[in-house]
């Protein structure tokens, strides 16, 4: 589903982010991206949804080669993925459940059906009761998880995701890990860029570290669920 | 549950129309959020339409007018100063066996006193001193002919010219002038179309005018409208960066503001329909009695009748409003698209 071969990014300050980096990520597969802060965790899923573009290397994305994508192949591209941005990306000036009915709406979906899909979305990260309210009136934690029904809402094929659980506690945490996890059961690819060990190290997923830019160590599952991998 | 991929297989897609009937909704209320900068936009537009359109219809009606005058290109004929009624009939006799004479009236000299009395009001007793035989004698019995205060006016033959083939009025009438020229006892011969030219020239030039500030309107509404489409999509850089990530293209970003483009200029048409029809209701009285002024001098009336080209609201109407929907559509088209293009995430 995702490929990296020797990819790099170097932003136009001369800041070399990611360095040569190669792996790839099978459907129905979880992994985590670590690595201290400015290792390359959010470069690295930009390029995977195209907000950059690699310089240098060969990235493909569920058959596109990000290098190359042409702008108008990009939306359509971008529709197939759901994100969590590490700062959350909600319009301000829409409610909870408008901001989650966004993909459904620039996808055409008939809105009564996207009804029962939103509903369905933030009863999932528990703000079901919120969903009249402006984010602007949710706490950092509740904010985030409005982003989470939206990257999940219209059954993307690949989920990434930012620091999801940034602003959550443990408890909710491991919740919105279920959450994910049964997206990867029925064959969605999932790469999620966190720094907490605790919570990351316990699940059994695949886990890529990145140091400054580069991949210094990879943890591979012991357990099921990840064994797809196709190496 | 209702968010896995399975779902996708059953995905209903919202109608065409209940898509456009959305956009064109949000595009309205984001009109309605800045009602300054709409309703400021909307005056630009229907003033910038108002100018040429009302100048399109001076000119028309003028047109009119003049189409009805060119029916009656006529001739005056002026016969040399005491002409005896037998020379008179006879010079008229002869006119008329020539073709390109449609009829022909005879004014005598007392006719045309009479006349000019009542354009000049003058009194009649004043007048009818000019027609006396008898002549108020001077102390000086042999100079009594420079004091006798007879008709000053000649007999005149006013002509209507007839065109043949395909030669306009004005032509044949200047044709027959001059063969009316070389005829026996005629004194001089005007052909009464100087003014028909004059008033001809001028509406070409209120034409090209018109056709002119029109196309400078337009550069100026592309301009308007394009700006207030460019600083509406600036207001929403967010919301586009935001829809951008999700996957909106940049058509799908750029539709409502279209719409909003669209509304406008349909707006501004509409506006600019009704000051025409205020301002025509102002001045239009004015203009028609101008106008009436040179149908009087030709000897038709009415030709200039305004309310003809009030009968033509609904096509004005059609127009205005096509030309403001095609100039804020496309307006909008360019203007979004660049200032789309610039939100990058
Ligand atoms: N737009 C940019 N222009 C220039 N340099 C950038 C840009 N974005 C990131 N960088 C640099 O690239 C490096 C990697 O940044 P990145 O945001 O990928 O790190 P990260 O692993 O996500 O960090 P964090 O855990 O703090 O979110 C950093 O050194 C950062 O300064
Ligand atoms: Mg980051």
């Amino acid at each position: 589903m995702i490929t990296f071969d020797r990819v790099s990014k170097r932003y136009p300050g001369g800041q070399q982010a990611l360095a040569n980096l190669s792996f790839s990520l099978a459907r129905g597969e979880f992994a985590f991206v670590t690595g201290h802060s400015g290792a390359g965790k959010s470069t690295l899923l930009k390029l995977v949804l195209g907000i950059e573009k690699p310089s240098g290397g060969k990235l493909v994305v569920n058959g596109n080669e990000m290098g190359l994508i042409s702008s108008k192949m990009l939306s359509l591209h971008r529709r197939q993925i759901g994100t969590v941005f590490q700062d959350h990306q909600l319009l301000n000036d829409r409610s909870v459940y408008d901001n989650v009915a966004l993909p459904l709406e620039i996808s055409g979906l008939d809105p009564r059906e996207g009804k029962r899909r939103v509903r369905a979305a933030l009863d999932k990260v528990g703000l079901l009761s919120k969903e009249k309210l402006l984010p602007m009136a949710l706490s950092g934690g509740e904010q985030q998880r409005v982003g989470i029904a939206r990257a999940v809402v219209n059954t993307p094929r690949i989920i990434l995701a930012d620091e999801p659980t940034g602003n959550l506690d443990p408890e909710l945490s491991a919740e919105i890990m279920a959450l994910f996890a049964q997206f990867m059961s029925v064959g969605v690819s999932l790469l999620v860029a966190s720094h907490d060990r605790a919570l990351i190290d316990g699940l059994g997923y695949r886990i890529l570290t990145l140091e400054e830019g580069r991949l210094s160590a990879e943890a591979n599952p012991h357990s099921a669920g990840g064994s797809a991998n196709e190496h | 549950m209702s968010t896995k991929p399975s779902a996708t297989a059953s995905l209903k897609r919202v109608s065409r129309l209940a898509e456009h009937r959305r956009e064109s909704a949000r595009a309205l209320s984001r009109l309605r959020s800045a009602p300054a900068a709409t309703l400021i936009t909307l005056l630009v537009i229907g003033i910038a339409l108002l100018l040429p359109a009302l100048l399109l219809q001076l000119q028309r009606a003028m047109s009119a007018g003049i189409v009805a005058l060119e029916s009656e290109a006529n001739i005056s004929v002026y016969l040399d100063l005491g002409v005896s009624e037998i020379d008179t009939k006879r010079v008229s006799e002869q006119l008329l066996q020539l073709d390109e004479v449609d009829s022909l009236e005879i004014i005598t000299p007392a006719q045309a006193l009479a006349q000019l009395g009542e354009t000049a009001g003058l009194d009649s007793e004043f007048l009818a001193s000019f027609d006396s035989e008898v002549s108020i004698r001077s102390q000086n019995e042999d100079n009594n002919t420079w004091f006798s205060p007879k008709n000053p006016l000649p007999t005149t033959l006013v002509v209507s010219a007839r065109a043949s083939g395909d030669e306009t009025l004005a032509e044949a009438a200047e044709r027959l002038a001059n063969q009316i020229r070389g005829v026996e006892r005629v004194e001089s011969v005007t052909v009464e179309g100087a003014w028909l030219a004059r008033l001809q020239a001028l509406t070409q030039i209120i034409r090209r005018t018109a056709q002119l500030l029109g196309l400078l309107m337009a550069v100026g509404l592309l301009t308007a409208i394009g700006n207030t489409i460019r600083l509406s999509v600036e207001q929403r850089r967010d919301e586009i960066r935001v829809s951008k990530l999700i996957g909106a293209s940049d058509a799908y970003i750029a539709r409502p503001f279209l719409y909003s483009g669209l509304f406008l200029g349909v707006g501004g048409g509409l506006l600019a329909w009704l000051l025409q029809l205020v301002v025509v209701g102002l001045v239009g009285h004015e203009i028609g009695q101008f106008l009436e002024l040179y149908a009087a001098e030709a000897g038709s009336s009415g030709a200039f009748a305004l309310s003809e080209t009030l009968q033509r609201a609904g096509q004005e109407l059609g127009l205005l409003l096509g030309a403001g929907a095609l100039l804020g559509w496309l307006a909008a088209l360019v203007a979004s698209r660049r200032a789309i293009a610039a939100c990058e995430p």
